[in-house]
């Protein structure tokens, strides 16, 4: 007889707790309904997200390398530019051309390396003395390097010439 | 009530029942696995429909062999009487599954 109470009782339960979970479904089950939805909208768009990045991502990855290559390319002076300052305007050009080809083993020099030093260039024309070729007298300038600066893969400098007498000058071999 | 209105309305509330019953247990197992619990209750409540319809019948065989030999032995009252039980099971699936519609759709 207990046994068959205990039973019961358990039935009981059983079926109060299939009752309670029916009431459940009934009462929150449209909520449930469009939490679902309002889920599977979201796993959609997070995916959808998802794969943007990773294209966005191999995008950059290619942008990177390819900015890579460039800059590699980009790290080593390629031309150099000469600005010159001088009281001789007449031979601007051919002072140009003179400093240009002091300068010319530069190219294909890292630009970290010269930035990083650029006493190396102020060395190469600190008190130079060129020798122009003129009709009437021998045209001395003596050159001093007065600013430097880098445009991409460009070295830009300014130079100051100015115009020194014979007696001025000290020969130096170079 | 005679015997016929008796099995006429046990039929229907069989019916009733089991696409009720069917649709929300149904549901409680759809929550359990990780469903949508009323959308499923709307889909079982249409697939039980037939089945609701045999469960009240107790067996479509018997019936439709009971149409044979009273259609042979001539005792047409009794084939009305068993086409009014098919149709008392069928109203009560399809109340069940009308039930279950209007109330997961909030509207008539």
């Amino acid at each position: 007889m207990k046994r068959h109470r205990h039973l019961r009782l358990m039935v009981s339960f059983l079926f109060g707790t299939i009752a309670g979970a029916a009431l459940m479904t009934l009462l929150y089950g449209q909520k449930l309904d469009s939490l679902y939805l309002e889920r599977d909208t979201l796993y959609y768009s997070n995916n959808q997200k998802n794969k943007e990045l990773q294209q966005i991502r191999g995008e950059l990855d290619k942008h990177a390398e390819q900015d890579a290559r460039q800059r590699a390319n980009s790290e080593q002076i390629q031309k150099v530019q000469v600005e010159v300052e001088t009281d001789e305007p007449f031979h601007e050009e051919e002072i140009k051309e003179k400093v240009r080809s002091i300068l010319e083993p530069f190219i294909g020099k890292s630009i970290h390396w010269v930035s990083n030093d650029p006493s190396v260039l102020d060395t190469m024309l600190k008190e130079r003395t060129i020798q122009l070729p003129d009709k009437n007298k021998k045209a001395m300038i003596q050159l001093q390097l007065k600013y430097i600066a880098f445009i991409d893969s460009q070295l830009k400098i300014w130079v100051n010439a100015r115009e020194v007498s014979d007696k001025d000058v000290s020969f130096r071999s170079r | 009530m005679g015997e016929f209105w008796s099995t006429t309305v046990l039929n229907y509330f069989i019916a009733l029942g089991v696409v009720l019953g069917g649709a929300l247990l149904g549901g409680i197992g759809a929550f359990l696995g990780n469903t949508p619990p009323m959308n499923s209750m709307e889909q079982l409540s249409e697939q039980l429909k037939i089945w609701a319809l045999v469960a009240a019948l107790g067996g479509t065989f018997d019936t439709i062999r009971s149409f044979e030999v009273n259609i042979l032995g001539g005792q047409l009252n009794q084939v009305a009487q068993q086409l009014v039980f098919i149709l008392s099971a069928f109203f009560g699936a399809h109340t069940g599954t009308v039930l279950i519609r209007w109330f997961i759709q909030g509207e008539l």
